[in-house]
């Protein structure tokens, strides 16, 4: 932008001549732009009213698509920023369906006076995103709203992908008998957001875990069985294991010692007064997966980077069916279940 | 005693540690003969307990070591659920005057007055805003410097020193308290007197311990012969607590053990009770549902009444009449261990923890809602 604006203003979405240069600062930054160069394939950089993905890039498997809408405060955390999470975040939730993905759009909402400069780094931070996994931003759009209207930022990202299992992945499809596995230690999005914006600092570094799981999921779909996937994203583990037991109709057994859990992220949750177990992760996966096949699936997991403390956290049960039963570190038993309503400050 | 968290909660959540304690319970158990014919009874009167008996699955444990020969029951320990329904319509009706903001803690913005609560107040357009803590109710009342703030301030002594040392603070002139304060020991001297609770002993709350010290419940051991001990929030501390209690019956010698060493002392904190006494002097007091305790709330000392939200604001509300309990609901029975939340006919039907109707549903230390978020 050289000695231009050094924020954005109404103007820049108004489609004179800013809007140009703002769509040129964005396309700037975004490496991958179409699906391959294959024939058929149209991307964002024809400037089109939309993309075009040819059927041949399916070959014969069914098609996945998952939308999100991204806003998170503040827009620069500790391990990752709002465009790292909004790529992260739609390419794991393709991921879950059992499908490897291919394309993205994304939809940008900028509230006038973002700073370009944090664009900038939002933006190569999408770029870096889609390098590493090989997923193009096929399409996308940017609209500049008055202050005040949303906070600072907001994407909108869409992914496109194949499924590549041999049956399909659904929370409704546990099975009594079924091993649960847990990918990673959970909670670090949570605590790491909440205790930076508490202004609160601990001993360790406590980082964000967003991250794409193409790496550790993608090899890992033509080699198991897998009957359902699902990252503990808002609400947590107790939410996601709350979803699969009721949409499957069994009951689901967690050991609780068997869950890993960052030591820093288990102070910080202390300190905060909250639960690990109900606490946002943005780069781990819950995976049901029939009983021949949890041993294996957990070895190639933990020779990942990502995976090397994935666990065997329960089994499925026949019933009673839809609940979810927690075996704490002391040997007790109760129910767990999806949090209740939001986060209140409390008497004592 | 210097341990890091991490070596402190691996102690406290030991399997090991917790099955070495149950078998000193069930060993003392055996020794008196306690069978499910002629069970012992013991009382906590903290939220925060029966948050611990269920969330680390306790109650579970107790009832597959012990079967029915020790019953833990929950009392009054949860501030919320007690405040009485005349300060929640008070404050109801004071944030209908023109100018003023009410502040107070999450759950209490959602506990049900006679017939509405600060949240549907919140809803048609008053000011009420949340807080974690009296200090924010201050910065409140020094950003909107043309309002009235006013703090209704619930709880038992662990959250008195905070508003004391507030008030002493000379806050802003457009600050002002509601004082729902209640007392712990006054409390147990009328529990301990119900014949039909027909409790063998109590675990006293650790947090209001730290403030009061061991020494403000000798005066209970010594009239009503209860068997005493004060406890953490952590498994074994509540273990150790129920253990030490039993000990005193096996040996028939009665007194305050504290199990919660780390954090309790025989005098309490004198500092904070030396603000609680300078700006607050005992009445007697409502509790909810329960009817009135001499000498069991705190209200301002004539001194301080410029910041009495009562005494300043008191000609210029109208309260409406007084509803107890909504209707069909037991939380006056649920809160001194009478009945159990199941058997509570609204329990889980009417009442939920999305959709509470009654107090003990709404606050965070009420029997129910704990019972409904980790109970089978």
């Amino acid at each position: 932008m050289g000695n231009e604006a050094r924020y954005v203003e109404l103007a820049h979405g108004a489609g004179g001549l800013k809007m140009d240069q703002l769509l040129e600062f964005i396309g700037h930054r975004i490496t991958l732009k179409v699906t391959s160069k294959g024939p058929g394939n149209i991307g964002v950089e024809a400037l089109d009213d939309g993309a075009v993905v040819s059927r041949r890039e399916f070959q014969d498997g069914d098609i996945v698509i998952s939308t999100d809408a991204h806003t998170v405060s503040p827009v620069f955390f500790p391990g990752g920023d709002i465009g790292k999470l909004s790529m992260c975040g739609t390419l794991n939730d393709v991921l879950m369906m059992g499908a490897i993905p291919i394309a993205m759009t994304s939809a940008l909402v900028l509230e006038e006076g973002f700073e370009f400069s944090a664009l900038d780094i939002v933006l190569r931070s999408m770029d870096e995103i889609s390098k590493a996994n090989s997923v193009p931003i096929i399409a996308g759009d940017t609209k500049v709203v008055p202050r005040g209207i949303i906070d600072q930022i907001m994407f909108v990202t869409t992914g496109l992908g194949k499924r590549c299992t041999k049956h399909p992945v659904l929370d409704a499809n546990t099975r009594p008998g079924d091993a649960i596995i847990l990918t990673g230690p959970i909670g670090s999005h949570g605590v790491a957001l909440m205790s930076f914006r508490e202004g609160i600092e601990f001993e360790a570094d406590l980082e964000s875990d967003v991250s794409s799981l193409v790496p550790l999921l993608a090899p890992l779909f033509t080699k198991y069985t897998i009957h359902t996937m699902k990252d503990p994203t808002r609400g947590g583990l107790a939410s996601a294991l709350n979803e699969i037991a009721h949409k499957s109709q069994v009951a689901i057994n967690i050991l609780q010692p068997r869950i890993p859990i960052d030591p820093a992220v288990r102070s910080a949750a202390e300190l905060l007064g909250l639960d690990p177990l109900e606490i946002t992760s943005e780069g781990r996966a819950i995976i049901v997966v029939p009983p021949s096949d949890a041993a294996g699936m957990l070895a190639s997991l933990r020779k990942h980077e990502l995976g090397r403390y994935a666990s065997i956290i329960g089994t499925a049960e026949e019933g009673p069916p839809g609940k979810v039963f927690l075996e704490t570190e002391i040997g007790g038993r109760r129910r767990l279940q999806k949090p209740v309503g939001e986060l209140i400050p409390r008497v004592c | 005693m210097n341990r890091s968290l991490k070596e402190l909660t691996s102690i406290l959540r030991s399997q090991t540690y917790t099955k070495d304690v149950l078998m000193r319970i069930r060993q003392d158990l055996d020794k008196m003969g306690i069978t499910s014919e002629n069970p012992v009874t013991i009382m906590h009167v903290c939220g925060t307990h029966e948050d611990t008996l269920m969330k680390y699955g306790i109650r579970d444990l107790l009832k597959r070591e012990l079967g029915e020969r020790l019953r833990m029951v929950a009392g009054p320990g949860c501030p919320v659920c007690v405040s009485p329904v005349q300060d929640i319509d008070f404050a109801i009706a004071l944030s209908n005057v023109p100018n003023v903001m009410i502040t107070s803690y999450g759950d209490m913005v959602r506990v049900p007055g006679s017939t509405r609560s600060l949240e549907h107040q919140r809803k048609n357009g008053r000011d009420i805003r949340i807080v974690y803590s009296v200090t924010d109710a201050v910065k409140l009342s020094l950003r909107y410097k043309e309002k009235n703030i006013v703090f209704l301030s619930p709880g038992f002594e662990t959250t008195v020193p905070g508003t004391a040392v507030e008030v002493m603070n000379k806050p802003p002139s457009n600050f002002f308290v509601l004082s729902s304060h209640r007392l712990v020991p006054p409390a147990l001297n009328i529990l301990a007197e119900l014949s039909d609770l027909a409790l063998d002993g109590f675990i006293l709350p650790g947090h209001v311990s730290v403030i009061i010290g061991e020494r403000a419940y000798e005066s209970l051991v010594d009239r009503y012969q209860k068997a005493s001990a004060i406890s953490g929030f952590e498994p074994l501390d509540i273990l150790q607590g129920i253990s030490a209690v039993i000990k005193q019956l096996k040996d028939g010698i009665p007194k305050v053990i504290n199990t919660y060493g780390r954090a309790v002392t025989h005098e309490g904190n004198i500092v904070a009770q030396k603000y609680i006494n300078k700006v607050f002097q005992t009445v007697d007091a409502i509790w909810r549902g329960l009817g009135t305790f001499s000498d069991s709330g705190l209200d301002f000392r004539p001194e301080f009444a410029h910041l009495d939200a009562r005494s300043v604001f008191g000609d210029q509300v109208q309260v409406e009449p007084t509803r107890e309990m909504p209707p069909g609901c037991l939380c006056h029975k649920v809160v001194i261990g009478v009945i159990t939340p199941h058997e509570c006919p609204l329990y889980l039907t009417h009442c939920t923890p999305e959709m509470p109707i009654g107090p003990c549903m709404v606050g965070l230390e009420g029997t129910c809602r704990i019972n409904a978020i980790y109970g089978e």
